[in-house]
């Protein structure tokens, strides 16, 4: 006896899915961001966007942690400059995986307005990016835009078990 | 000068926009600072440099280096610029760390900088360059650096979104 | 009497059961790819330089001892203290001679200079 037959014999009480679905469901709605503040995007992508006008706690993500070794996702929010690279990469380095990161801004992005020798040209330099938001600075609304991208990109990400 | 003692080895003083300055010798700076400090000039504000590498002939000044400290006397509400001279053959300096303690650190800004060696300071390193970086940036013959940007207006065709979208 | 404690027997059934499945869950199907740079202990970000396992003063360690012996003799005085009435004039003179064998060993400390921190 199959588990269709099983699910019709239970009628609507059985819901059926597959493991992939269900893990990928619990990992987008539930993605804790690093506390990644450099500059200002920090006020609007880290501080605004977790307060309560535009509350990112509704999409699981309140709970913005201190340790890498705690989060998934780092939302580069600002400039990086020549001098903390290392130190965002090492940061990026100690996160578990799964992890996933949100470029915030147009410095992180891209340099932004800061076409110089003191600031990395982009974030993607040196770690790999999922999400790109513009702006200077993107207002929180675009953030949680990205959040929910992003969180269709974990749900079609599925899982490899180990075994 | 508002009841200022000019202290001793001052080449120069005047006004700009409103401030006072004076203007010593390189090697007199360390006195200066000190006779400023027992007359009152207690609070240093800042200390900074400036390249005159690219200022027009006419206010071209004797040397291409500028060490310029303000200092502020909180009792009698004046403020003070000294300016100091610096040759770009020679770029060095005596440190004012041990007379002013907050210019430890714009000493180590000035050096990472500009280049200007300090005499005397106990830890001449870079502050906001990383340890390794070639170059002091703010002189006026450092590239600006960044990479070159594809901007649409060089391009004939602008490249803007199709219309249907 | 024992049949009491029946609920608490299940109830550590099912903790174990539920902590077992969630390690094993995130065994199974949580990705592991440890690399030297992700293993380095977390430094805001850098690399450290100074080993965390260095030398440490000897005064904490005799501290700690101090503590660990005189407070276990302090935990001799609660059951003491529960059956206190069933053990009548005998428990309370061998409680005596038990602190009295201790505090012996509290003078010989003291005298030792155990108790200086410096």
């Amino acid at each position: 006896m199959g588990i269709e037959a099983l699910a019709d014999r239970l009628g609507e009480n059985v819901l059926t899915t597959t493991l992939g679905k269900v893990v990928g469901w619990g990992r987008a709605n539930s993605v804790w961001p690093a506390q990644f503040g450099l500059a200002c995007c920090a006020i609007e992508g880290l501080m605004h966007t977790a307060g309560p006008g535009f509350d990112i706690g509704r999409f699981g993500s309140e709970a913005m942690r201190a340790s890498p070794r705690q989060s998934d996702l780092m939302i580069v929010t600002g400039r990086v400059s020549q001098k903390m690279a290392p130190v965002l990469r090492q940061i990026y380095d100690q996160m578990p995986e799964p992890k996933w990161v949100i470029s915030m801004g147009a410095c992180a992005s891209t340099g932004g307005v800061f076409n110089n020798y003191a600031i990395l040209q982009g974030v993607d330099k040196i770690v790999p990016v999922d999400v790109y938001i513009p702006g200077c600075p993107p207002r929180p609304e675009d953030v949680l835009n990205a959040l929910m991208i992003l969180q269709e990109k974990i749900k079609a990400q599925g899982i490899k078990p180990r075994i | 000068m508002t009841a200022l003692n000019l202290p001793p080895g001052v080449v120069d003083h005047g006004v700009i926009a409103g401030a006072e300055w004076i203007s010593v010798l390189r090697e007199q700076i360390r006195a200066t600072l000190a006779n400023l400090k027992s007359q009152g000039f207690e609070s240093y504000v800042f200390m900074t440099c400036v390249d005159h590498l690219a200022t027009p002939e006419v206010e071209k000044p004797p040397e291409r280096f500028e060490l310029v400290y303000q200092l502020r006397n909180m009792r009698s509400h004046q403020e003070l610029r000294v300016r100091v001279f610096v040759p770009e053959g020679d770029p060095r300096a005596p440190s004012a760390h041990d007379i002013y303690s907050p210019a430890n650190w714009d000493e180590r800004e000035t050096w990472d900088m500009f280049g200007i060696r300090f005499e005397g300071h106990p830890d001449l390193t870079r502050i906001l360059m990383p340890d390794d970086w070639v170059g002091h940036p703010l002189r006026r013959d450092f590239p600006v650096g960044g990479e070159p940007v594809d901007f649409s207006e060089d391009h004939e065709v602008w490249q803007t979104a199709p219309p249907e979208a | 009497m024992l049949s009491d404690y029946v609920p608490l027997l299940i109830y550590a059934v099912i903790v174990v059961a539920v902590v077992g499945l969630l390690i094993t869950l995130s065994y199974v199907m949580g990705p592991s790819k440890p690399y030297r740079s992700k293993l380095l202990p977390y430094e805001s970000g850098i690399v450290p330089k100074v080993p965390a396992r260095q030398r440490m003063a000897v005064r904490f360690y005799l501290t700690a001892m101090l503590f660990i012996i005189f407070d276990v003799e302090a935990i001799f005085f609660y059951p003491w203290a529960v059956l206190l009435h069933q053990l009548r004039w005998y428990g309370v003179i061998e409680m005596f001679v038990f602190i009295a064998i201790l505090a012996v060993a509290l003078a010989h400390i003291w005298r030792k200079g155990g108790f200086e921190w410096e």
